[in-house]
């Protein structure tokens, strides 16, 4: 791969630095027209580069898991979308010294639909990012990006996104949004930035970063529950509107 | 209301080309345009900076020594920092290029009469009604480089008020400008504010008294001259305990051949209680830089409110910023700009919480039309351990048509879990139904989009006074002519 475009990033990286001599490695998938698949990939240590192809009205669901723990790891996404082509990109991120993923989304021809959806939990001295990139090349396209993350003690996450919508890619409908739960010493870092250059489109973003809600957490311990169950139970719900977005069969 | 024609007449009038220009006599391009006579200066520095330019700024003004050494470190900084390449594009600013002292007369006048004649002329064919100037309190109008006309209310005086220029104020309370100039946005806090640290000139100085809290607001005039003259206005207000002031600026020039450059710096101090609005409507001539730092610190249970609409300019950086220092104090920023044909508004606000329990609230609205891009960028800072706070970021754009363009750069930096923080933005165009409908009511197409603008800027235009309102509203009208076709 040259050059990956990604996203803008804060000015100070608040991520510990990657370790020298990672293993790297890259995966290539096409998904030939019209087909439907699913790419399950685990997170291993090291650098991993993945290019996607999805062919004219073809469908590609990628889930990148961590199952086990891993120390350092970069997933570096490309994902190419022909016409009609529709790609779904679900994180299941948890762990780590620094796991990053980094999503560069090309919705190249017309009718294209990307989502992107993350779950990330962090504890410990854990850190991660999510950058994802999409770029609307096309009219009629659209891109819908949701991430989730729950941060407790001194754990980090930095959630950045970057939609591009080219002059001719009108009747574009796009949308990020970023949602962190903080808890104790963590830190998250929100860099959720737009660059529209068409007119008719429709393009927005949000996000929340806070904790649990003392109201909800109040009910649940009024019916007994102590506060570790309440709040645990509030994070549950916190990632149900992450899950109620995946594919039935990933669940 | 008058006013308004003198900022249309600003944008909208071609102004031909000036003849080669002779020192010390400067032909004015707006007097030449309205048949009136030549402005004499006093003094204009060569165009270009070095220390020598520097000295010879402070010489003239006859400034306290600090004053004059803190001019040359600044000039230092200036010298050591390269330019910022983070937003928009500066590559065509010329330093050297650029007059950076213009003195049209040698005192400050006292009353309107005092007033040169020339000068005044001009102010007149800017339309500021007679009557404004009278009764408005401390109409302060910044001529070039300098304040050459200011008057305060004598009311405010017994209130023990200062309303006054920075140099004035320099002279005349010295010990309160030492205090707090560059304490809020000290020369080495970016490229532009070290250029305006060494070579300002002009700008407001208010000090407003313990629970003093003064009804009217204060306005100041700001407008930009000569060919390559860049103004570089200081303005420090300081609002002690419990106090309350507005401040208005307004800025309008004519159009020039040369691209002019616009560096202010605006430092706010509010005190324990207090609270301090800072309402600008910018509209420069469409080829001037303009760079404006602007910072308040606010102390416990202060308020900070800046209003700041931008319409006019090449480039316009801007992004006020408060800095809550103390327990309960409140910040907000709403931010408004319109970018038409080959402008760039890069405008936003920041948001620092250095303390617990403080709120901030930052919205910004934008419109671009033709090759007009609008872009927002801002900061929310949550250090750890400011439990408590709140902070709510809004922006929204308007496309025109299709070709302009908008960005959004938001950076939320929180390292505190015990906060409330959201940001949303939309992008997107005037709804078919939209227009539709009020097209079906009898409005012409043209009307309808003025009219869906207009309510899409209603939550920050409501917050501008009145007089203002009315010329911003009729300022958009104007933009927005020929928008449809």
């Amino acid at each position: 791969m040259s050059t990956f475009l990604t996203t803008p990033r804060p000015k100070k990286d608040p991520l510990r630095p990657y370790p020298e001599n990672l293993a790297a490695q890259t995966m290539k998938h096409n998904v030939p027209a019209g087909e439907e698949v699913v790419i399950p990939i685990k997170l291993v240590s090291g650098f991993v580069d993945i290019d996607v192809q999805v062919a004219e009205a073809a469908h590609a669901t990628v889930i990148l898991q961590v199952k086990n723990r891993v120390d350092f790891s970069r997933v570096q996404l490309h994902g190419i979308l022909k016409k009609d082509a529709k790609f779904h990109l679900v994180g299941d991120i948890s762990g780590g010294q620094r796991i990053e993923v980094k999503a560069w989304i090309e919705l190249r021809e017309s009718g294209s639909e990307a989502k992107v959806s993350g779950m990330f939990t962090g504890a410990g001295a854990e850190h991660q990012g999510m950058h994802v990139l999409m770029e609307h090349m096309a009219p009629s396209t659209r891109g819908d990006i949701f991430l989730r993350g729950v941060y407790k003690e001194e754990s980090r996450g930095v959630f950045t996104g970057l939609i591009r919508v080219a002059k001719d890619a009108q009747q574009t409908n796009s949308y990020f949004k970023d949602d962190v739960l903080l808890f104790d010493d963590a830190l998250a870092e929100s860099l959720p930035t737009l660059e529209i250059l068409a007119n008719d489109v429709k393009a927005s973003h949000g996000s929340t970063t806070g904790r649990v809600d003392d109201e909800q957490l109040f009910y649940l311990m009024s019916r007994g529950l102590s506060k570790g169950q309440a709040s645990d139970m509030l994070v549950s719900g916190f990632f149900e509107k992450v899950r109620e977005r995946l594919p039935k069969s990933s669940v | 209301m008058d006013r308004s024609a003198g900022f249309r007449a600003c944008a909208k009038q071609k102004i031909p080309m000036p003849a080669a220009t002779k020192q010390p006599v400067i032909n004015d391009i707006a007097s030449q345009q309205f048949g009136a006579d030549p402005i004499a200066y006093s003094f204009m520095s060569k165009p270009g900076l070095s220390e020598r330019v520097v000295k010879e700024i402070s010489h003239y003004k006859n400034e306290p020594e600090w004053m004059r050494a803190q001019r040359l470190r600044a000039l230092k900084i200036f010298d050591s920092k390269p330019m910022p390449t983070w937003g928009a594009d500066l590559s065509d600013i010329d330093f050297q290029s650029i007059y950076y002292y213009l003195r049209p007369t040698d005192k400050v006048a006292k009353t309107w009469d005092d007033v040169p004649d020339s000068i005044r002329k001009t102010y007149d064919r800017l339309g500021i009604p007679q009557a404004e100037r009278k009764y408005l309190a401390g109409v302060m109008a910044q001529y070039e480089s300098e304040a050459v006309y200011h008057s305060l209310k004598s009311q405010l005086e017994k209130l023990g008020v200062i309303f006054l220029d920075m140099d004035t104020a320099l002279k005349k309370h010295p010990d309160i400008v030492k205090k707090y100039f560059g304490t809020v946005i000290p020369a080495g806090d970016n490229k532009l504010a070290a250029l305006n640290s060494a070579v300002w000139s002009g700008g407001s100085f208010v000090y407003v008294p313990s629970g003093v809290r003064v009804e009217i607001p204060l306005q100041a005039y700001f407008r930009i001259n000569a060919e390559r003259a860049g103004q570089f206005e200081r303005t420090l207000i300081v609002a002690e305990e419990g106090s309350y002031v507005h401040y208005v600026e307004g800025c309008t020039a004519p159009i020039y051949t040369a691209n002019s450059l616009h560096a202010a710096v605006v430092e706010i101090i509010v005190k324990k209680g207090a609270r301090v609005r800072y309402t600008t409507v910018q509209n420069w001539s469409k080829n001037v830089y303009n760079l404006v730092t602007k910072r308040t610190y606010v102390y416990e249970e202060g308020t900070m409110e800046w209003v700041d609409g931008n319409f006019g300019s090449k480039v316009t950086m801007k992004y006020p910023s408060v800095y809550l220092l103390g327990k309960g104090a409140k910040g907000d920023v709403l931010s408004l700009a319109f970018a038409g044909a080959g402008q760039h508004q890069d405008a936003g606000g920041k948001a620092i919480h250095g303390a617990p329990y403080t709120s901030s609230k930052i919205v910004s609205k934008s419109v671009s039309k033709e090759s007009g891009r609008t872009s927002y960028r801002g900061m929310v800072f949550i250090p750890h351990g400011m439990k408590g706070c709140k902070s709510t970021v809004i922006c929204d754009a308007l496309l025109l048509d299709e070709h302009s363009r908008s960005d959004t750069y938001p950076t939320m930096d929180i390292r505190e879990s015990d906060t409330q923080i959201t940001h949303e933005a939309t992008v997107g165009k005037i709804g078919e139904n939209q227009l539709f409908y009020l097209m079906s009511r009898g409005l012409s197409q043209a009307e309808a989009m003025s009219m869906v603008v207009s309510g899409f800027i209603e939550p920050i235009a409501k917050e501008i006074p009145l007089e203002y309102a009315v010329e911003m509203n009729r300022l958009i009208e104007m933009e927005m002519e020929g928008s449809v076709g």
